[in-house]
C-alpha cells in the first residue's frame, strides 16, 4: 500500500505524525518505507533522529538525483541502523524493516518532466512490492510533488497498488477550511486526479483526514482553566465541529486525531514508550493516538466506500 | 538496442593466454512476482516475451521455467576496479529475465570482459557491427588486472551510486522492474519478499593457488577449492560469500567452462539463496511472534502456499558445474538449512493441526 501524506499548509504535523506512524507500523511486525518527498525542506531524518541526514543527504545520491536521472536508484537508509535512540538499539525483536529514502541537502522544488514521472513510477511500484507500506511525504499545498504524485498513479502499473491519501490539518477554522479546499476544491487532490484520469469514486474514497495539535478541552493540561475559558474551549471545539462536517472533513472521513503533545510541540522527534513512561514528558493519549492511527492507516475497514 | 540472435553469449572460454584474459561478470536479481497467484505457462510466457519475434524458452520439469529471448544492450564507460584504475569498456552486455514455477522472477546481465587485448580493440575502436556480431563482450582499453577488475565489481558497496562506471545491476534491475510491470500481473504478490542481489565473476585458474589455499573464514563465507590438475571443463576454486542482508557473491576460477552454464548456475544459485532469504526471515518473525496455543502465524501459510515446492537444487545445472553446487552444499549447507526450516515450519503446521482438533473436542 502506497500512503500519500500531504497538508495544504506547511507546520501541520504532516511530518511528524507521518514518522511516528511509520515506526509503530514497523514495531508491529510490518516492513515500512518512508520516502521525504518535500523535496524544499526535508525534516524526515532529523525526526528520525538520523543527525547524518538531518536536513537530507548529501552527495547526490537522494531522491532528487534519482528523480532527476543521475543515480540509477536513491539511497535507501536502514533506520534500524540510524536511528540515535538508544530504545530502539538493537532493533526491537519482531520489529519490520524500516527504511528511509531521504529528500537532499539544499534542495527545492522542481517542475516535472516525462522521464521523471516514469522514474518515480517504477520506483514506487518498487517499493510498493518490497513493502506493506510505503509512506510519501509530500510537500505542502499543490505542489509538483502533489502533481507528481496524482501523475504517477494514475499510470497502469501503479493503478492495480493500492493507494491512500492523508490529508493533515490543524483543528483551526483556517486549517479545516484550507484541507477540505485541497482535497476537494478547484485544482485540489480530487478534481487533479479525475483530470488525469483516475476513477473519480474510487480515489474520493481513498482520501482520509488527520487533526493534528487538537487540544482536548477534558485532558488535564486544561484543568486550571477558569471556568469561562473551558466553556469557550467547549464550544469553539463544538463549532469547529460543524465546520468540518459542512465543509465535507467530518467525522465520516476522519481517520484520526493527534492531541496537543508537549513534547511534539516543542520539538519534531519519535515519541516512544520511554518518552511516556520513562521519562513522562509525552502524553499516553498522544501515543495511544498515534497506535489508533498506525492501526487504521493499514486496516481496510477504516477505509471502506462510505 | 536489440541485436537479433538472442540467447546467452557463445559458448566461450576464460583464459589466460598471451597477456589476453577474460573475465566474465554478471548479475542476478530474484524477487517474489507482483501477482496474486502462480502465473500459468501461456501467462509466464507473455509476461518474458520481451522482445517481439523473439522465442521464450519454456521447460516445466521439475519446476515451470520460462525464460526470456536475450537482450543487448550496447555500453561504452570505464569498468570497475577495486584500485580505482580508469579503463574504458567498449561492446555489449547481454540480459534476460525468467519466472520459475510462475511465482519468482529473475532478471540477470552478464558480460564476458575481454582484458588486455591487443590490436584494433585498443588502437582505435572497432565498428559497432563488431560488436553486434559478439553480443555480451566488452573490450577494455588499456592494463587492467583480472583480479582488480574482479575485486572493483564484487564489492563495489552498490551498484546504485552515482559515477558513470559499468553498473550491470542498474540494468538488471531496470529489466526486473519492467517485468514486474507487466500489465498482465495483478500487482497483489501473497506476502512482501525483499529482492536479493547476486554478483558473480568467473576467472582463469589460478595455476599456483589451485589445490592449495582452501579459504576458512566464518560461516558465512565459504571456499572450495578442487583438484589441482586444471582441465577442460574444469573447476579450481568456489568463494561464495553473504556480503550483506541482500547482497550475495560468487567468485569461481575455473578454465574451458561454457559461460552460458555459467550463467545458469549463477541463476539457480540466486534462486534458491532468494527461497533461504526469504523463507528464513518469514520464519524468524514467526519464531518471535509465536503467540503459543499452536496457532499458525498468518506469515507461515503463504510461505506454504507459494515457496517450499520450488526448492530444486541444481535441477537447470550442468554437469560440468555440479561440483559447483556440491562444494556450496558442503560448506554453505544451503539444502541442510532448507530442510531445517522446511522441518521447522512442517512443526508448526502439526502443532496447529493438532490444536485444531483440541478446539474441535471441547
Ligand atoms: N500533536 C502535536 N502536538 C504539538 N505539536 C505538534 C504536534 N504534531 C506536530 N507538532 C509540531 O508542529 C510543527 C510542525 O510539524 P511538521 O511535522 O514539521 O509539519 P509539516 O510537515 O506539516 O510541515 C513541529 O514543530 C511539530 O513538532
Ligand atoms: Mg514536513
Amino acid at each position: 500500500m502506497i500512503l500519500f501524506a500531504t497538508s495544504d499548509k506547511g507546520g501541520t504535523g504532516r511530518s511528524v505524525t507521518s514518522c511516528n506512524v511509520a515506526l509503530r507500523c514497523a514495531l508491529q511486525h510490518k516492513d515500512v518505507c518512508y520516502l521525504d518527498f518535500d523535496f524544499g525542506s526535508p525534516t524526515a531524518g532529523a525526526i528520525f533522529h538520523v543527525d547524518s541526514v538531518a536536513r537530507g543527504i548529501a552527495g547526490g545520491c537522494g531522491l532528487h538525483s534519482y528523480l532527476e536521472g543521475s543515480v540509477a536508484a536513491p539511497a535507501e537508509l536502514d533506520l534500524w541502523r540510524h536511528i540515535e535512540r538508544a530504545e530502539l538499539q538493537p532493533r526491537p525483536a519482531g520489529a519490520g524493516r524500516l527504511v528511509l529514502l531521504p529528500g537532499e541537502e539544499g534542495g527545492g522544488e522542481f517542475p516535472i518532466d516525462d522521464e521523471m514521472i516514469d522514474r518515480c513510477q517504477r520506483l514506487l511500484r518498487r517499493l510498493a512490492e518490497e513493502f506493506e507500506l510505503v509512506i510519501v511525504d509530500l510537500s505542502a499545498g499543490r505542489s509538483y510533488a502533489l502533481q507528481l504524485a496524482l501523475e504517477v498513479t494514475a499510470r497502469p502499473a501503479l493503478r492495480a497498488v493500492t493507494t491512500r491519501w492523508l490529508v493533515f490539518h490543524r483543528w483551526t477554522r483556517q486549517h479545516i477550511i484550507a484541507a477540505a479546499g485541497l482535497a476537494y476544491g478547484e485544482h485540489g487532490i480530487v478534481a487533479t486526479a479525475a483530470a488525469k484520469g483516475h476513477n473519480h469514486d474510487r480515489l474520493d474514497d481513498s482520501v482520509r483526514f488527520v487533526r493534528t495539535a487538537v487540544p482536548a478541552p477534558e485532558s488535564p493540561q486544561f484543568a486550571s482553566l477558569l471556568p469561562t475559558q473551558a466553556a469557550w474551549l467547549q464550544e469553539t471545539d463544538a463549532e469547529l465541529q460543524k465546520l468540518a462536517a459542512r465543509r465535507g472533513v467530518g467525522r465520516s472521513v476522519l481517520l484520526g486525531s493527534v492531541p496537543l503533545d508537549p513534547v511534539l510541540q516543542w520539538r519534531e522527534q519519535l515519541i516512544l514508550d520511554s518518552d511516556v513512561w520513562t521519562l513522562r514528558i509525552a502524553n499516553k493519549e498522544t501515543s495511544a493516538a498515534l497506535d489508533a492511527l498506525a492501526d487504521d492507516v493499514l486496516n481496510d475497514d477504516a477505509w471502506e466506500g462510505l | 538496442m536489440g541485436a537479433e540472435g538472442g540467447g546467452c553469449a557463445e559458448a566461450g572460454d576464460a583464459t589466460s593466454a598471451g597477456g589476453r584474459s577474460d573475465v566474465l561478470v554478471g548479475e542476478v536479481r530474484t524477487g517474489l512476482l507482483a501477482n496474486s497467484r502462480a502465473l500459468t505457462e501461456p501467462e509466464a510466457t507473455a509476461v518474458v516475451a520481451l522482445r517481439p519475434g523473439s522465442q521464450v524458452r519454456v521447460s516445466v520439469r521439475p519446476v515451470p521455467h520460462a525464460v526470456s529471448p536475450g537482450l543487448t544492450l550496447g555500453v561504452h564507460c570505464p569498468v570497475p576496479s577495486a584500485s580505482g584504475t580508469r579503463c574504458d569498456g567498449l561492446g555489449t552486455v547481454l540480459s534476460r529475465a525468467s519466472l520459475t514455477s510462475g511465482r519468482l522472477v529473475q532478471a540477470s546481465t552478464h558480460a564476458r570482459i575481454v582484458l588486455g587485448g591487443r590490436g584494433p580493440a585498443v588502437e582505435g575502436h572497432r565498428p559497432w557491427a563488431h560488436h553486434l556480431v559478439h553480443p555480451g563482450a566488452i573490450e577494455v582499453v588499456g592494463r587492467l588486472p583480472a583480479d582488480d577488475l574482479a575485486d572493483g565489481f564484487l564489492l563495489t558497496a552498490t551498484g546504485d551510486g552515482p559515477g558513470a562506471v559499468l553498473d550491470l545491476g542498474a540494468v538488471c534491475g531496470r529489466l526486473l522492474d519492467q517485468v514486474q510491470e507487466s500489465p498482465i500481473l495483478d500487482q497483489k504478490p501473497p506476502f512482501r519478499a525483499r529482492r536479493t542481489r547476486f554478483r558473480f565473476v568467473l576467472l582463469p585458474c589460478r595455476h599456483t593457488a589451485a589445490g592449495e589455499s582452501f579459504r576458512d573464514s566464518g560461516s558465512e563465507d565459504s571456499g572450495t577449492t578442487f583438484g589441482p590438475s586444471p582441465a577442460p571443463g574444469h573447476v579450481c576454486r568456489v568463494d561464495f560469500v553473504v556480503a550483506d542482508e541482500t547482497l550475495r557473491t560468487l567468485r569461481i576460477h575455473g578454465s574451458g567452462l561454457g559461460l552460458v552454464s555459467v550463467v545458469g548456475l549463477c541463476e539457480d544459485l540466486a534462486l534458491h539463496d532468494w527461497l533461504l532469504t526469504t523463507v528464513q526471515h518469514v520464519v524468524a518473525g514467526s519464531r518471535v511472534r509465536a503467540g503459543g496455543g499452536g496457532r499458525l502465524s498468518s506469515q507461515l501459510k503463504p510461505v506454504i502456499d507459494h515457496l517450499l515446492h520450488v526448492w530444486m537444487p541444481a535441477a537447470r545445472v550442468g554437469e560440468e558445474l555440479l561440483p559447483v553446487w556440491a562444494g556450496l552444499e558442503q560448506r554453505a549447507g544451503f539444502s541442510r538449512q532448507w530442510e531445517s526450516l522446511v522441518g521447522w515450519i512442517r512443526d508448526q503446521l502439526a502443532l496447529s493441526l493438532l490444536a485444531g482438533l483440541g478446539d474441535g473436542a471441547r
